[in-house]
Parts: C-alpha cells; structure tokens; sequence
C-alpha cells in the first residue's frame, strides 16, 4: 500500500509527460507509444476541445494532480489526467492536431493561459494508481443536479468582468470556463432566475410548496417550449434578467407544475404533459378552461390538437390492420380473443362512422 | 449560441426515435461545425449537455431499462444514426457532400462541392425547417416544389405535361394562379374531365391549392376524356403523414369528375429510409407514393442542369458558410 508519504507532488514540463501505452480508453490495436495516433484519437473521440478551452481561459488547477510513473527514459508516464495532458499540450502546440485543426487552433489562439509545467503526483510504480483509477472511471465523481449547477453558474456570473457584447459574450465566456455550450449556460441561469422568483414570492402562499418540492429540472424543461415561455412573458429562454415577465403568469405555472392536488399528485403530472401545456397556453378558449380546473385531457380538446389526434390515429390503425390482414393466412389456429379484439374493432369503426355521417349532415 | 438571424438554429435536439432525423442532424451540425466534422463523441457530449435542461427527457433516452444505462442507451443510439449515415453514403454516392473518417468515427464535409452535392444540402435544410429561420421557410418550400416537378418530369416519359397547381411565386403559368376556382376549372379543361364545382362553391378570396401543388398527365392526341394522370403534394412538415390524401382520389372527387381512379404521389425532403435502405416506418405510408430524399436524388442527378439554380440557392450558399461557435 503505497501512502502519501511515498508521493511527490512536482511540476514537470509538459514536453517530458507521455501519455500512457496502456490507458483503457485507447483501441486495441493502436500504437499508443505514437504520440500523433494519440492526439487523433483523443480529439475524434474524447471531446477535447471543451476541455483546452477551460484550461486555456482559466490555467491548470493545481488542486488536481496528474497521476503519473516514472519512464526508464526519465520522463513521467501519466496514468491518469490522459485528457488533460492532450488539452494542455495542444495549447502549447496547436500545429500537433492531426483533426479538428481549425477548432484547435482557435481555440489556443484564444486561450489566456498555456501552462508550460504540470502538477503531476509521482508513484513508483502504475499498480499503485490502478484501484483509484477504478473508483474515478467506473463508479465516477457524482456530477451535480441542474439546480447546483446553475447555482455554481450564477456564482461565476456574479464575478465574471463585463465585456464587450453584454450578456451573450458573457454566457460564452462561462460556458469556456466549463467546457459547454452558451446557450446551455442562458438556459440554466434563465432557469434559475424563475426558481429565485418563486422563491422571492414565497412560493406564491402554495400550500406545502418550499425548495425541496421543486424540480428544478422541471422549470428548465418547460422553457424548452416557446408557448410557455412566451405565455410567462418572456421573449427568449436565455435571458436570466425574465424581461417582461408576467408574475401572475408565472404564479400559475407554479401551481400547475409543483402544487398537490388532494391526490397528491401535480395537475401536469408527468414532465412529458408539458407539450399538451404548451398548446393549452397558446390557446385562449382552453387556457381559460383549463384555468377554471379542468383535466389536461379535456382543455386539450379546446385546441386543434384533437383533430390532428383523429387524422393520425385514424390512418394508423387503417394501415395497422392491413398488416394483421397481410398476415392473417400465417395464423393456423386463431384463438378465441383475436374474434373478439375483431368485433370490437368492427364495433368502434361503426361507432366513428356513425358520429362522422352526423357531422357531415349538420354540415 | 447561434445568433438569430443566422440561417440555423441548431440548439434543439430532433424528435425522439427517429434515426433518420438524427443521421440529418449530425449533418446540419457537421455543416456548421469549424472544422466541417462532427464525431459520435461530439455528439455524445452534446446530447449529455442538454440532460440539464430536460431534452433529454423529451428524445425518450432519459431512462434505464434492460440493464442498459443511460449512457449505454445513448451510445447505441448514436451508433444506430451514424449506420443511417452509412447506408446514406452508399445510397447517394458522389451526390453525398460528406464522407466517413477515422474509421467512421468522424463525419466530414467534403471540400468541394459540386452543385448536385448543395442540391443535396438543399434537400436536407427543407428536411428540417424546424431548426430555419422562419424568414427562409417559404423561400425553401416553394423551391422544393420547383425540384419535385423537375424530378417528376424525369420520372415520366418526355410527352407528358406537369402543371405547378399550388401557389407558388415561381409559378409562370398563368392558368395556375390566383383564385382556386378558376385553377379547378382550367385544371379540368387540361385532363379533359368535368368540373363538379360552381364559381361560387369556392370563395372567391380562397387562392390556395386544396392540398394539390403538381399534376403530371400523359395527354392523347383527341380530346375525348379518360387519360393518365398523376396528382401529387409536396410535403416538408413532419405532418405529411395525416396530410398525404389531401391529394387522393378520394379527396378531389367533389371538385372533378374523374374518368378513372388515378395515383397520388408525395413529394418529402425527408431521407426515410432505415439503415438498410427500406422505409423508415411503412405503416406510415398508405396507398401513396412515395418520393423521398433517395428517389428525389436518383431522378435528378442524371440531369443536373434542370436543377442547378436549386443547389446555388442563396440559402444553400449561406448556410454552407454559417459556423457555429465553439462555446
């Protein structure tokens, strides 16, 4: 059992750190020792880019050593850190990118920060890394929920500089920082801003509503909708500052999305009810009802989403059917059931047939 | 973040199980990538990201089932849409603007392309008018319906006739414009059958189509009734599935009295083809013809010049110069 007194923390040049032959990422059949090889399979396969652009905007961070062993040439072997090595030795020698060369440049063109050196734990010998390797690869570091990180965003919101191109150049220069996208960042920063609302209107009085009774992830998916954000006011998903919000608006998703029932269940239910929402909102005959208390299913009827129902589920079982009778001679002892899935079918048709010649003499 | 008066807004994920909108996605997305390559890891990390704002969710790979994680799920989904992009190379040949790399890990656009390869950019933007800006929408689906008549036209022997009948501003013939009554009536008079309707059946501010954008007929040399005839609808919504009678027999016989039953076809951007090269869904498909991205291809590449204005679209040039930011 090696112990902490066995390793040295040392910051070597990042010309004398190889990657490592044996790293379980890499294919089979691959020269590992190829340097080249390694950078292009690393770059089409372990999304590289992202990470080169959080190092570039913010250096290496000395709080997570490389993990590394000792070569016979004298330089160090890291076992793990494989992709982090690649990011930062592209920084320093963008032309090394055998692919996404544009990108690589660019993004080493821009960077602030080209750390020369690594932190890298030295051990004697690779057996000694392996069992953590395990831990970090397999079971994995618990990523935080939405909420946290959007929380985590607005921290670093808080404290990035002003820049020129307002909001939108700051979201990018967050989403640098963690390695994603701008507006991914908008969205949780968008999302959190309606969490922080509610919260600042005491939950709007809803009984037995507080912070552990909302899914964060709920406010982001519904924003995912253009009807629901514009029916809240808002004129974009992605602009934390809630322009134009309508709280009333806003009071009433609250209570259709996190208030219980004396069911205890929510009036949307499930989060995949919140596309039948979106079209209630952007309704007003169904808003109105569904605002006076009725049933998803029934506001719904309020909008022209039936008819489309009617059309699409009418040819699907018209074409349904003709593949059972395609396939019907294949059916050598047909069981008592089928007889009465068929007179139920017959049964339904005459019931549609009937309510359309009525409709068609009203007309 | 794409800007908004960008061609593109590529920020939403397609719809959940449907390979072939994804394969398309994958293209969109290596067409505006800096590098003109898109890798399954860049996909990958892409879908991951938008885990947090519950799209994930909404694309159906949100849960674990057969033992399978999520992660394993999305890794087996993403391999399923690049096999779609491999059965597209075989598919397409030359006329496929992208090609596999890195043992077909990497998606890339090839450097060049000719203008039957921006043809095929072209069909893939009217494939996917969700993520178009809305002032180009128009523009593109008017132009499909100029290169659906040009492939028909090569679908059918040289004497047969097409008409452009919905309203389109490319429109030339001035038999097929305006008001929807008197396109019936001419439309009529042209298959030498009897019109059903009166003047004043139609409204008379009702310029549209009624669900009809071309007619292919084969005429006779006399004018007795009872010819070939072929009525088709072009369709770049994904509702082209409860659209695709609008333009049956069964739909028109009010409007005129047909000699015979006659077929309907339906004109789609959309590649729908499974990895092995069979529809994608044929229960989707009912008593109608199908034209897809593959037919629409194969009936125009052998006679480029009919289409070339379409793939030097303004929309097209644009687009291919459009990137998106790294972050």
């Amino acid at each position: 059992m090696v112990t902490t007194a066995d390793v040295s923390i040392r910051f070597i040049p990042v010309d004398e750190l190889k990657f490592d032959p044996q790293n379980p990422r890499l294919p089979g059949n691959f020269d590992a020792k190829d340097e080249h090889e390694v950078l292009r399979w690393m770059l089409g396969d372990a999304s590289l880019i992202e990470l080169m652009g959080s190092i570039g905007q913010q250096g290496y961070f000395p709080g997570e050593p490389l993990l590394g062993v000792r070569d016979h040439d004298g330089k160090v072997v890291i076992v793990e850190g494989n992709r982090r090595l690649a990011s930062t030795k592209l920084l320093l020698h963008p032309e090394l990118a055998p692919i996404k060369k544009v990108a690589v440049q660019k993004v080493a063109l821009e960077a602030r920060e080209k750390p020369s050196t690594l932190p890298v734990l030295i051990y004697p010998k690779r057996e000694d890394i392996l069992s953590y390797l395990g831990y970090r690869h397999v079971t994995g570091i618990k990523a935080w929920d939405p909420l946290a990180k959007a929380r985590y965003l607005q921290e670093l919101y808080d404290i990035e500089p002003e820049v020129n191109g307002g909001q939108e150049s700051k979201f990018r220069a967050l989403a640098r920082k963690i390695g994603s996208r701008a507006d991914v960042v908008a969205k949780l920063l968008t999302g959190l801003a309606l969490y922080e609302k509610i919260e600042e209107c005491d939950f709007f009085d809803i009984k037995g509503l507080d912070e552990s009774h909302i899914n964060f992830s709920v406010l982001t998916t519904a924003l995912n909708y253009s009807n629901i954000f514009s029916f809240l006011g808002l004129t974009s998903a992605n602009d934390p500052s809630l322009q134009g919000l309508e709280i009333e608006n806003l009071s009433d998703l609250t209570n259709w999305l996190f208030a219980k029932t004396h069911e205890g269940k929510t009036r949307i239910g499930e989060s995949r009810n919140l596309s039948l929402l979106s079209r209630i909102v952007s309704h007003n005959q169904a808003l109105k009802i569904w605002k006076d208390g009725a049933s998803l299913d029934y506001a719904i009827t309020f909008t022209e989403t039936p008819v489309e129902i009617f059309r699409k589920s009418l040819f699907e079982s018209q074409a349904q059917l003709k593949t059972a009778r395609d396939y019907s001679h294949q059916v050598a002892k047909p069981e008592k059931s089928y007889m009465d899935i068929l007179n139920d079918i017959r049964a339904i048709a005459r019931d549609v047939m009937v309510i359309m010649e009525e409709r068609q003499k009203l007309e | 973040m794409t800007k908004i008066e960008n061609i593109a807004n590529l920020e939403s994920l397609p719809k959940p199980k449907s390979e072939h909108l994804w394969a398309d996605y994958i293209e969109l997305l290596a067409l505006q990538n800096l590098d003109s390559e898109m890798t399954r890891a860049d996909l990958l990390s892409r879908v991951q990201e938008r885990k947090d704002l519950g799209e994930i969710e909404s694309v159906g790979l949100n849960e674990e089932s057969n033992g399978a994680t999520v992660d394993d799920k999305l890794d087996l989904f993403i391999n399923d849409c690049f096999m779609q992009i491999e059965y597209r190379i075989g598919a397409f040949e030359d006329v496929y603007p992208f090609m596999l790399a890195e043992k077909g890990r990497i998606l890339r656009r090839k450097e060049k392309l000719s203008s039957l390869n921006k043809l095929y950019v072209f069909f893939l933007l009217a494939a996917n008018l969700r993520y178009i800006n809305e002032k180009r929408r128009h523009d593109i689906t008017s132009m499909f319906e100029i290169a659906s008549l040009e492939a028909l036209k090569n679908y059918l022997p040289r004497n047969a006739s097409t008409i452009l009948f919905g309203s389109n501003p490319r429109n030339t013939n001035e038999r097929y414009k305006g008001k929807l009554s008197k396109k019936i009536f001419n439309l009529a008079e042209d298959l030498h059958e009897r019109p059903l309707i009166q003047e004043e059946d139609v409204d008379e501010r009702n310029s549209g189509d009624a669900g009809l954008d071309i007619v292919a007929y084969l005429p006779f040399e006399d004018k007795a009734e009872g010819m070939l005839y072929i009525f088709c609808q072009c369709a770049c919504s994904e509702d082209w599935v409860s659209k695709q009678h609008d333009c049956s027999h069964q739909a028109w016989e009010n409007k005129i009295k047909f000699t015979s039953l006659f077929p309907h076809m339906v004109f789609m951007p959309f590649c729908f083809r499974d990895a092995t090269g069979r529809w994608f869904d044929h229960l989707k498909i009912y008593k109608s013809i199908l034209i897809d991205r593959v037919r629409l291809i194969n009936l125009l590449k052998n006679n480029p010049e009919s289409v070339i204005d379409i793939g030097d679209l303004p929309t097209v040039d644009e687009y291919l110069s459009e990137r998106e930011t790294l972050f």
